[in-house]
């Protein structure tokens, strides 16, 4: 029998006789693995982000509540029995308010659809959207205060977002004082009941806000969006408005991140939906987790692919070889070593794939990851220093899978070429 | 001692049996030179491959030393065609991408030798066939003798007690021809190894102890002796 090394070497000079075939047979293994660790090293990474931006933007105490089925990230099926949705009321609110560990209840009405003017300017700001919060200065949904204060709103005062002193392009302090009108804009998908602009509302600017990634333009009192929301639905007052349609969401602050789960499961019973930012977490991790399946998967299929092209290739190599098969038989080689000279060779194809494969991953994610973290994270205020993380499995595992994947496919042609009886290889022209 | 017993090899071709070798008896002393001559397609490259160890036979028996050839499995006979045999084809059938030293090694390495030795030894034994100068060179940088000479240092690296030659002289122009088969002679001399050859050069066999003539699978006659006139056995 042929020592290690010795049949590392033989099988190493039959694969350099064909360099070209070699490698592009190994292209197909390094496609599958290239895909497989960059993927998974993405997904790791990239739940890494998902956390961070998570936690930066929602505190762990946090629990979102708000009438049922208000909060399914699912397609709902319409059901045949309508069932009355319980509005979240202000006697819900007291309720909220009252159970055991709750020190903040902060409902919000959504207000979308809007067009936004500012004094002095030209042209209105289109498919604005805003909402009735009730904010102090501490709370956690702003980013920081660049202009004027943040207190509790008297009716017809309102902050605005960054957003908006950017989009005119001047400054914030500019905005402070100034009057804005907000109306519904009818060409707006959130209004496409409202036929006409209905009614006109001025406030005046009090703060300009960085409210970070968050859709929010404005941000007036509760009661004046309630006011509003009455009168575009017809209702006779924010009273009956309330009571009847109630607000769109409530943020609820828990004394710790302990009592969160309890504290939604009884809002839950209440007849409300109520999600945790925890659980909101777990269910973009899994929508990732779906991503880092299926795109693994094509490199799964990438290898699949692979092992057929070594399969072929290593077929045509015994084919090629047949007469040499014959002088090595001849001059004492058993049907071991010639099985694993050809089995080396496609475990080598397979190992060559996988280190390019290796090779060119880690290549290609430094470089999204060096202009992710040096031109995009910076814009966007990302304060994250790595999104792919390749540990040591996930750079071990593929090569030994490709190499494995190299000595399957090599097996069936190893087995031909070993079974060849030697006269007929002999005598093969 | 080489000992063969009614040796068959058929081969069916369509509905025709090629007879190859058709009742072979034939003994060979250790350390004996015997020429195999005969017309084209008579079988002495089938019996060659048989005592080789490549063939096998159909029916009867090869017995070298003490052990049967025709029983043995595929760990044996590898390691028959490895240790007590050395082939020289008329194609030299040298591995292209492989070099000289490379070339030689090989026996020795599939013998389980280490690298390191194999390379020695298969340098020494292409300076014994006057080719130390060439052991980097690939096949395709050779002569056809170089080749010739490479495959006689293959075929003896691993010290074997028989040498089978199917006529190593056949794709050479004859001075170089007689050169390598002088070669062969006195490095089997030398060595007391059996030599056997089988050749179409009546000047080859003349230099035989013996010259076994075949005829359709069949041993026509055997002369012995030195003092042999061609005409008589060759065609
Ligand atoms: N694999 C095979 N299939 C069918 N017939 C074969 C096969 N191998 C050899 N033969 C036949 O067996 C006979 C003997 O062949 P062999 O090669 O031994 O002849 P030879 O004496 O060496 O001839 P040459 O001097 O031309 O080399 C020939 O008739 C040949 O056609
Ligand atoms: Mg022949």
């Amino acid at each position: 029998m042929i020592k290690g090394f010795s049949l590392f070497k033989i099988a190493f000079r039959g694969l350099v006789r064909q360099r070209m075939r070699t490698f592009l047979t190994s292209l197909a293994v390094f496609i599958g693995v290239f895909l497989i660790i960059t993927m998974v090293s993405g997904a790791v990474g990239g739940e890494e982000l998902l956390r961070s931006q998570f936690t930066d933007a929602f505190d762990m105490k946090n629990v979102m509540v708000g009438p049922k089925g208000s909060m399914q990230f699912t397609v709902a099926v319409p059901s045949v029995e309508e069932e009355e949705v319980k509005p979240v009321t202000p006697d819900a609110i007291d309720d909220l308010e009252n159970l055991n560990n709750v020190v903040k209840v902060q409902p919000i009405i959504l207000l979308s659809g809007k067009t936004l003017k500012i004094e002095g300017q030209e042209k209105p700001i289109k498919g604005i959207f805003g909402s009735g919060f009730n904010l102090d200065e501490e709370d956690r949904y702003i980013q920081d205060i660049l202009a004027g204060e943040v207190k509790d709103l008297a009716s017809r005062e309102v902050l605005l977002s960054n957003k908006i002193s950017d989009a005119y392009g001047i400054s914030s302090d500019e905005l402070i004082g100034k009057k804005v009108t907000i109306e519904d804009d009818p060409s707006s998908f959130f209004s496409s009941k409202v036929k006409d602009k209905g009614e006109v509302y001025t406030f005046t600017v009090v703060g300009v806000i960085d409210v970070g990634k968050d859709q929010n333009e404005f941000v007036t009192s509760v009661a004046s969006a309630a006011e509003m929301q009455a009168i575009r639905g017809g209702f006779s007052s924010s009273d009956e408005y309330l009571s009847e349609i109630g607000y769109d969401q409530v943020y609820l602050s828990a004394s710790s991140e302990e009592v969160v789960d309890e504290i939604a499961s009884k809002i839950k019973e209440m007849g409300f939906d109520a999600m945790t930012v925890g659980e909101l977490l777990d269910l973009f991790g899994s929508v990732i987790g779906i991503v880092q399946v299926v795109f693994s998967m094509f490199g799964v299929i990438a290898l699949i692919v692979a092992s057929v092209g070594i399969v072929n290739t290593m077929i045509m190599s015994v084919y090629e070889r047949t007469r040499e098969i014959g002088v090595m038989k001849a001059i004492g080689a058993s049907r071991g070593d010639i099985r694993n000279i050809f089995l080396s060779e496609s475990a080598m194809i397979g190992f060559v794939g996988g280190v390019m494969g290796l090779l060119g991953s880690l290549a290609f994610t430094g470089l999204v990851e060096f202009i992710l973290l040096k031109y995009v994270f910076p814009a966007q205020n990302i304060d994250i220093d790595n999104v792919f993380t390749t540990p040591v499995w996930l750079m071990t595992a593929p090569i030994i899978l490709s190499t494995i994947i190299g000595i399957l496919a090599g097996l069936y042609p190893a087995l031909r070429a070993s079974r060849l009886n030697p006269v007929d290889a002999l005598r093969y022209e | 001692m080489i000992k063969i017993v009614s040796a068959q090899k058929h081969y069916k071709l369509g509905g025709e049996t090629v007879k190859a070798l058709d009742g072979v008896d034939l003994k060979i002393a250790d350390g004996e030179f015997v020429a195999v001559v005969g017309p084209s397609g008579s079988g002495k490259t089938t019996l060659m491959h048989c005592i080789g160890g490549i063939d096998k036979l159909d029916e009867g028996s090869i017995i070298v030393g003490d052990s049967d050839i025709s029983k043995m499995n595929d760990k044996e006979l590898s390691k028959y065609r490895n240790k007590t045999i050395g082939f020289v084809f008329q194609t030299f059938n040298l591995q292209p991408n492989l070099t000289a030293a490379e070339n030689v090694a090989l026996p020795l390495i599939f013998s389980g030798t280490n690298g390191k030795e194999a390379k020695q030894r298969a340098e020494k034994a292409l300076e014994k066939v006057g080719l130390g100068d060439r052991i980097g060179h690939r096949p395709g940088q050779l002569s056809g003798g170089q080749r010739q000479r490479v495959s006689i240092a293959r075929s003896l690296v691993n010290e074997p007690s028989i040498l089978l030659a199917d006529e190593p002289t056949g794709n050479l122009d004859s001075h170089t021809g007689k050169k390598i088969i002088k070669l062969l002679q006195d490095l089997s001399e030398k060595e007391k190894i059996t030599f056997i050859v089988v050749t179409h050069d009546d000047r080859i066999a003349e230099k035989a102890s013996r010259v076994i003539y075949i005829l359709d699978g069949k041993i026509q006659k055997e002369i012995k002796g030195r003092k042999k006139s061609s005409s008589k056995y060759l065609d």
